[in-house]
């Protein structure tokens, strides 16, 4: 296993991309953050809204409930953790340099997610500074700030394995990279509307708030939409259940995706 | 310094049995030929040995499956196919990426990149090599961990003239080192320089396995030259003895059936004069062809394209 870590260290490290992604996330990251914060410099916030600001800061929109870009962002990082190997034929030169299958999928997992993790971390993080320099007597690290930040790391971590794990199971990077894109943003809306609005699909509407990449997203969103959504017969579940949902879809795609690594040609 | 024992390879692809039942050994100190026509199985074989593929039958190097191998890097080096790397991750990079989990140290980068004559580049992206340039760079991964046992496939694809003799004489010393070195190439006058033992496939099954002059001296293509103004008298009675005799438009005589002593005796017994009695030995080429004659894939007809340039029939009139 320490072997197969040593590789995917060295092979992230030795790939421009790795620069490119964390750069473009941290820079993107700090520019939205502080265009959000001056949009609020002129806003006299009382005591309840100032979490939700900096919340709002922190994740560049996203716990308002618009998609997270970092996220989007580190599953792009997922993606090309395995769809490099197949892309350009590297796959049978990493499987003679660490024979070991399930210890080379382990290593790109762990890196994976400790690489897309702290650079979510990071950019959460900047955007906290960055609100209390724009709104100074701000509260910064309230519990709800924290959770915030703790949630936006967790999902892009999640994220990154699934695009990760997708391009395992189709060893085609545009297949996955489309996927990852195209499920959260169009697909879940899609099934949710086809969920709420016949009445014939009344006993399983419950089943809207429990759409992964949405659920996942609970752990970082503040904007609560609850009875809005219990008017469409759902009501978004808790952080803890959104991330279980999230982190259970994740690890049954990797353990697929996985178990083909192992058994498919190489 | 490791002995290559296969074992029962096998490989199916759908309903096709691509490797059937295979079954070889590669002795250190020997370049071991892999040769096979198109489609024949080859580097199905090798993928098979390294573990990358999966069916039936085992491979071990010195007792020990590939996958089972400590730094399998400084036991067994491969090259199995052009350009396996990312076009923007440096030639030096590339390198030090698979020196990395077998705990190679950086130094043996820059010593093997200076073997195959690629220092000058080392800090360029290979999506700018050749194919003969990447090939080099495959050659170089192969050698970084020192190993005493190499499965190359198709080394040469891409090499120029002189790129191909450097190989030759890289194989050849490090066969000579003791090392185990098993080569695929379809470079028939290329391995009959560099080979000592020959492993042959057709249709993934195994042809033929041993010494390249024994395989060589097993060809039909073996024969006697004869020339005789008394053929006519000499003639028959070689074929009342047993030898089958071909005429050629020169007046000379393909023999086969007998050896030079033996015909020499039977003229000298009729009283024939013999103006040339000579061996003529069959080529790697002439063996291997008549060896894999009725086990390739891929058979191209030379008049399927009526007219076309190469095509053996008349064009239409």
């Amino acid at each position: 296993m320490i072997a197969a870590l040593r590789y995917e260290w060295c092979r992230l490290v030795t790939l421009r991309s790795t620069y490119w992604l964390v750069a473009a996330s941290l820079i993107s990251a700090v520019t939205l953050s502080g265009l959000i914060a001056w949009g609020f410099s002129e806003v006299d916030l009382d005591t309840e809204g100032q979490p939700f600001v900096m919340g709002i800061i922190a994740t560049q929109g996203g716990a308002g409930g618009v998609a997270l870009l970092i996220a989007y962002v580190m599953s792009l990082f997922g993606v090309l953790t395995f769809g490099h190997e197949y892309r350009h034929g590297m796959i049978r030169a990493t499987l003679t340099a660490v024979p070991g299958r399930v210890a080379v999928f382990a290593a790109k997992i762990v890196v994976t997610a400790l690489v897309t993790g702290l650079t979510a971390l990071l950019c959460t993080a900047q955007g906290v500074l960055v609100g209390r320099l724009f709104l100074r007597g701000l509260d910064v690290w309230n519990d709800d700030v924290v959770q915030v930040v703790a949630g936006v790391t967790i999902y892009s971590a999640l994220f990154a394995l699934v695009g990760l794990a997708l391009a395992a199971l189709f060893r085609n990077q545009i297949a996955a990279l489309v996927l990852v894109l195209l499920v959260p943003l169009v697909g879940e809306t899609i099934v949710r509307l086809v969920l709420v609005l016949p009445d014939a699909l009344d006993p399983v509407q419950g089943a809207a708030a429990y759409l992964p990449f949405d659920a996942g997203a609970q752990m970082y969103v503040m904007l609560h939409l609850g009875d809005a959504t219990e008017f469409f017969g759902y009501v978004p579940p808790s952080a803890l259940a959104g991330g279980v949902t999230f982190a259970v879809v994740t690890a049954v795609l990797l353990a697929v995706a996985g178990a083909l690594f192992v058994r498919r040609d190489a | 310094m490791a002995i290559i024992e296969a074992t029962g390879l096998s490989k199916r692809f759908g309903d096709k049995l691509a490797v059937d039942g295979l079954s070889f050994r590669v002795d250190p100190g020997s370049v071991t030929g892999f040769l096979g026509p198109n489609g024949s199985g080859k580097s199905t074989t090798m993928r098979l040995m390294l573990g990358l593929d999966n069916g039936e039958g085992t491979t071990t190097f010195d007792g020990s499956p590939f996958r089972l191998l400590p730094d399998p890097m400084r036991q067994v080096g491969a090259l199995l196919e052009a350009k396996p790397f990312h076009p923007t991750r440096t030639a030096r990079n590339h390198l030090r990426l698979l020196a990395a989990p077998n705990r190679i140290p950086d130094s043996r980068v820059d010593e093997v990149l200076e073997m195959v004559g690629l220092t000058a580049v080392a800090g360029g992206k290979p999506k700018k090599f050749s194919l003969g340039m990447g090939q080099r760079l495959g050659i170089a991964a192969a050698m970084l961990g020192d190993p005493h046992t190499l499965v190359l496939d198709e080394p040469a694809n891409g090499l120029d003239p002189q790129g191909i003799q450097w190989l030759r004489g890289l194989l050849r010393h490090l066969a000579g080192q003791g090392r185990s070195v098993f080569v695929s190439s379809h470079l028939l006058a290329e391995m009959a320089l560099l080979a000592d033992r020959l492993v042959v496939i057709g249709r993934g099954r195994l042809l033929a396995s041993g010494p390249v002059d024994d395989f060589v001296k097993s060809s039909r293509s073996n024969a006697i030259v004869l020339r005789s103004p008394d053929i006519e008298r000499l003639g028959p009675v070689l074929g009342d003895r047993g030898a089958h005799l071909v005429g050629g438009a020169d007046g000379a005589y393909v023999v086969t059936g007998m050896d030079r002593e033996q015909i020499g005796d039977v003229a000298y017994e009729v009283g024939a004069r013999l103006h040339e009695l000579s061996s003529r030995e069959a080529t790697l080429e002439e063996a291997f062809l008549e060896a894999t004659g009725m086990s390739e894939e891929f058979i191209g007809r030379p008049g399927a394209l009526s007219g076309a340039p190469g095509s053996y029939d008349e064009a239409p009139r």
